[in-house]
């Protein structure tokens, strides 16, 4: 299981794009109900099985160096029998020499947000003042690097990126540093429509596939070639299909969300940490009919040939662009122009790589 | 499904991959990285994938 957990709900940052908007609160999640996330979830969880905490926001790094290193000492004490992952997500700004040897000696995953050269990151990811946050962040990162920390990029695209994918991944190429990348979901100004997106991703595949030298991973790309040698979903929640089993998320009142992107919708709401214990919670009728999405192929998915691979997208998205989840996400069909594009490509190379056998048609597509 | 790795040839469950027959270093790095996953791929259908899994990208709220 994973749980994401809103360390605090406010941020340093005012990102044009924010889906939290300009109302943040400045709550902090209590030492108190971590200890009781713990608790709960571990007890609850297979404990052969890692349970991974994300650390998200807001923005985690505002809830200070001895919050975290008090669940550390939480997790190594009470729990230390438990297989436990922690990861976080930061806008960076606060990401000190302290902080990433904190984070390299603890074993912490650790994203960063940037979205790409300073122009674009710039345009997006701004202080409250409007000042663009590219030039702190940047030093913060290549200082964790130096401190020995191994960081990922998390890149959103907007309107200001397309047309841009030479120049995106040529950035992070040069930094060595492997990124992840989605499309803004607000319906900002700023947000891109499916088939912008589809391009956006098509170019940007093409670049890396076709890269005599390639130093950067990026993530959707290798997770399609996972997918498909694996014969798995591609391994991220919005492809899973039944994200809702095995993500929760848990803001500082206790609240718990499925995920935290539902976290603006108290209808979606599964219980309280507080006062329900976590079995309670996992036997919610919302969760439960969250859950009954993964068991419904929907009309538009019967037929088509990638659905074994994006098994109808973010719930969450349908929901936003839909209004309602029982419908594939809004960008269902950048996912099915970019799978069909990649996989054509990357399964020729394959049949063209096996041992003992011709070229053989695409069979990928067909089970 | 196994991948193992030897003399350039990667095991995929039932398929032999000449890697060096792999045009894209993309691909070839990203399935040789595959093969070199410790336990192989007896672990890779669950327990690596489970580890590999990532939620959400657009996790990132501000």
């Amino acid at each position: 299981m994973t749980v994401i957990i809103e360390t605090v709900s406010h941020c340093n940052l005012s990102c044009r794009y924010c889906y939290l908007g300009q109302e943040k609160h400045t709550m902090k999640i209590p030492i108190g109900l971590v200890e009781r996330v713990l608790s709960e979830v571990l007890r609850y969880n297979d404990k052969e099985c890692p349970t991974e905490f994300i650390w998200h926001g807001g923005e985690p790094l505002l809830a200070g160096l001895d919050f975290f290193q008090e669940i550390c000492k939480i997790q190594a004490g009470a729990f230390r029998e438990y297989k436990i992952e922690n990861s976080l997500q930061t806008n960076g700004v606060l990401l000190d020499g302290e902080w990433a040897r904190f984070f390299l000696n603890n074993n912490f995953h650790v994203g960063v947000s940037l979205d790409g050269p300073r122009d674009i990151h710039n345009g997006n990811r701004v202080f409250p003042t409007g000042r663009g946050s590219f030039d702190i962040i940047l030093d913060n990162v290549l200082s964790a690097r130096r401190n020995g920390l191994n960081l990922g990029a998390l890149c959103v695209i907007t309107k200001a990126s397309l047309g841009r994918q030479a120049d995106i991944y040529a950035f992070f190429k040069d930094l060595s540093l492997g990124f992840d990348f989605g499309a803004v979901t607000t319906t900002a100004p700023m947000a891109i429509t499916p088939d912008e997106f589809a391009e956006f991703t098509i170019r940007l595949f093409d670049l890396w596939f076709t890269d005599p030298n390639p130093t950067v991973t990026i993530d959707p790309f290798t997770m399609l070639v996972t997918a498909m040698l694996s014969s798995r979903p591609v391994p991220q929640c919005i492809f899973e299909g039944n994200c809702v089993e095995s993500y929760i998320a848990v803001v500082p009142d206790g609240t718990v969300f499925p995920c935290d992107r539902f976290a603006a919708y108290p209808e979606f709401a599964l219980g309280n940490l507080w006062r329900d214990d976590l079995e309670t919670i996992m036997n919610s009728p919302v969760r439960a009919r969250l859950l009954s999405r993964a068991r419904i192929p929907f009309f538009e998915c019967s037929t088509c040939t990638i659905r074994k691979f994006c098994n109808g997208g973010c719930p969450h998205e349908a929901l936003v662009y839909n209004g309602g989840f029982f419908t594939p996400g809004y960008f269902c069909s950048s996912y099915r122009q970019f799978f069909l594009y990649a996989i054509e490509r990357i399964q020729r190379q394959i049949d063209a790589a096996t041992v003992g056998s011709s070229l053989r048609a695409c069979q990928v597509l067909e089970t | 499904m196994t991948v193992e790795s030897e003399n350039n040839i990667i095991t995929v469950g039932e398929k032999k991959l000449d890697i060096v027959r792999i045009a894209s270093p993309a691909l070839r790095q990203t399935i040789v990285a595959m093969g070199s996953y410790e336990g192989g791929i007896s672990n890779w259908q669950d327990k690596t994938w489970k580890q590999k899994r990532k939620p959400c990208p657009l996790l990132c709220p501000g």
